[in-house]
């Protein structure tokens, strides 16, 4: 559950003004952070706090495909973004390093600047506290929160690895992982056919946490009208 | 079901027979592209994971074109941690200051991707190699991770926007009118997550490189990817470049596409998108007389040989305006040799502009070229965001390589049309 007050920016936010180019080649995620937001709204880094919430319009992230963009927002404290829709580069990005997203035009459209907001990641249950309106996006696959909880794509895969063939005949698991308790190891069972079968709409979400997340993360964004 | 072009590639790449819109399919990757900008944080997510190899150096490209050569300390140490990866895996496409060129110039001139190609590339315009009729999307850094360790990376198949282009160029018209008009029409987000199929008659008109400036700027429009047929003059442009062996794939005849939209080439003025965003497309026409201080022509969309050349004749005899600086950037060290042999370096020097070693530096403010408040340029780049070329209070006008040459002349937004004869 993630609690805050809220930033409202408008429609088609692009990574440029999440992060200017400019900064791009800052060593580390807080410096990044310091110049957050700065081109549409110099005030962001002076008035954010841990656990604040971002909001946008459509095609949020649009632009380049700097995965600085959503470390840049996470660093600088912010819980989670609310935005009508994403940009698909951006959406990947956001998921494979463990940061919540969620589409929910309705909250996007009804959520003002400095609202206090809670969101429950996992149900997509979003309540703007100031006003006692209460929106739902699509929740999470279990999987996507698991993404999230192990810290992105990566580390998430590590801890998948045995039981995956393709995976785990390169992947040289790190002494830490590899002495991860047994119970951390969900088999990896994914396969062509899994694939084939999970594309139709009536997919059983018992069966998606074991599907790697980038494209499921696709599989999440609205189709717009 | 018929299948469209991506769509073919995808199931090829996936081992599938069929797939449809909306299918989650795992495919093998012939490429892994990043540059200095993503690679870095690509390398960071690599070696945390603790990942020990690449699951091919032959099948990753490597390209240091953002912030090279470089403009300060923090991109130099940004490079060195590309540029050690690539020593450490030794890296086959691994490309640095002297012979390195834009990335998606770069890939297609050495042969590096061709048709029937899947590819991901940690850069948003990796969607150019559209142009040689493969699948080419971009992606983050975690992603180029998992693809460089792995090999394969995980797609949704998208839908298509079947784009049906007709009739023939008027003079001083190209392959970016043809994008920015069509990014006007649909919006920013008007193709999110599908393809941009181009077909029709129109497309023998295009040269290979109005077809990458057209599959560049693919994802102005939010689109997955961009892709042409393969035709003859596909064959002829890898021709001697590609060695692997080449795959055309073809969209059934009953390939489902979910909007159809219609470009007769005819009626097609020359083009601009006035800041700040690709979308706000006006006919030069419409907006020709407004001041500039800058206009830059190069980039992933507009440095090819083609676009130097049009840029050239236009320059040819003539002087930039007074308070106007041009900035020339040769997208490649081939493209810039053959500028120098073909004496087009000589009139871009005589007309007074920079000529600049290969870069993306302002495309994205980077460097070589970033404004001041208050300023204005005309670009042959791809976007024109709030602060993209420099200060949060300077604008970028989107447009060709022959308006924005004719406007480094005029000083002003203007058409070629425009110019007095020399």
């Amino acid at each position: 559950m993630y609690q805050g007050k809220a930033f409202q920016y408008g429609d088609n936010v692009d990574t440029d003004v999440i992060i200017p180019a400019r900064y791009l080649n800052a060593p580390s995620a807080e410096e990044l952070a310091k110049h957050c937001m700065e081109d549409i709204d110099v005030n962001f880094v002076k008035e954010v706090e841990t656990g604040d919430i971002m909001v946008g319009g459509e095609n949020f992230g649009c632009g380049s495909s700097r995965e600085h963009a959503p470390i840049a927002i996470r660093a600088s404290g912010i819980s989670c973004v609310i935005a009508a829709s994403f940009a698909r580069i951006f959406y990947r990005n956001a998921i494979n390093i463990g940061f919540p997203i969620l589409e929910c035009p309705e909250a996007a459209a009804r959520i003002k600047k400095g609202d206090t907001v809670t969101v429950d990641a996992e149900s997509g249950v979003i309540t703007n506290v100031t006003t006692g309106e209460v929106f739902h996006a699509t929740p999470f696959p279990a999987f996507i929160n698991r993404i999230i909880e192990n810290g992105g794509l990566l580390p998430y895969l590590v801890k998948k690895q045995e039981g995956e063939a393709k995976l785990t005949s390169i992947l040289h698991l790190s002494r830490e992982t590899a002495s991860a308790p047994k119970s951390w190891r969900v088999p990896f069972v994914f396969s062509k056919r899994w694939a084939k079968s999970m594309a139709t709409p009536s997919i059983s979400p018992r069966i998606l946490p074991v599907v790697v997340p980038s494209m499921l993360a696709e599989s999440l964004c609205r189709r717009r009208p | 079901m018929g299948m469209t072009m991506t769509q073919k590639i995808l199931a090829a790449h996936a081992g599938l027979t069929e797939v449809k819109a909306g299918d989650l399919i795992e495919a093998k990757l012939d490429i892994v592209l990043g540059n200095d900008v993503t690679t870095p944080v690509a390398v960071d997510v690599f070696d945390k994971a603790g990942f020990q190899r690449v699951f091919d150096k032959d099948k990753i490209a490597i390209v240091l074109d953002h912030y090279t050569p470089c403009k300060d300390i923090k991109s130099a140490e940004l490079c060195a941690t590309a540029r050690n990866f690539a020593k450490r895996f030794d890296i086959t496409h691994f490309y640095d200051v002297g012979n390195v060129g834009i990335e998606h110039a770069l890939l297609p001139e050495k042969g590096i991707v061709g048709p029937g190609d899947m590819i991901i590339g940690a850069d948003s315009h990796t969607c150019t190699y559209g142009a040689l009729g493969a699948f080419s999307t971009g992606v983050g850094s975690t992603d180029m991770a998992a693809g460089m360790a792995t090999g394969e990376n995980w797609f949704k198949v998208p839908s298509a926007i079947k784009v049906t282009l007709v009739g023939k160029f008027r003079p001083h018209v190209s392959g970016k009118d043809v994008i920015l008009h069509l990014i006007g029409l649909i919006g920013v987000d008007g193709a999110l997550y599908k393809s941009l199929e181009f077909v029709g008659e129109g497309v023998a008109e295009l040269t290979m490189d109005d077809r990458f400036t057209i599959a560049n700027m693919a994802i102005e429009a939010g689109a997955k990817n961009g892709i042409f047929p393969v035709d003859d003059k596909t064959l002829d442009y890898v021709k001697g470049r590609f060695t692997r062996e080449i795959k055309i794939y073809e969209a059934d005849a009953d390939a489902v596409y979910e909007q159809e939209v219609v470009i007769d080439l005819n009626t097609l003025k020359p083009t601009v998108s006035l800041p700040h965003l690709p979308s706000n497309t006006k006919t030069v026409d419409e907006v020709s007389g407004l001041a500039i201080d800058q206009v830059v022509i190069g980039s992933c969309t507009n440095g090819r040989i083609s676009d130097m050349r049009i840029a050239a004749e236009i320059l040819k005899g003539r002087k930039v305006a007074k308070n106007v600086r041009c900035i020339v950037i040769p997208a490649t060290q081939e493209v810039y040799m053959q500028c120098v042999k073909e004496g087009l370096a000589e009139i871009f020097i005589e007309a007074g502009c920079a000529l600049s070693t290969p870069t993306c530096g302002p495309c994205l403010g980077g460097h070589m070229g970033c404004m001041a408040a208050g300023e204005r340029a005309v670009a042959t780049t791809n976007r024109n965001f709030v602060g993209r070329m420099g200060h949060v209070k300077s604008e970028v006008i989107l447009a060709s390589p022959a308006v924005a040459a004719a406007s480094a002349v005029k000083g002003a937004v203007a058409c070629p049309c425009e110019l007095e004869e020399v």
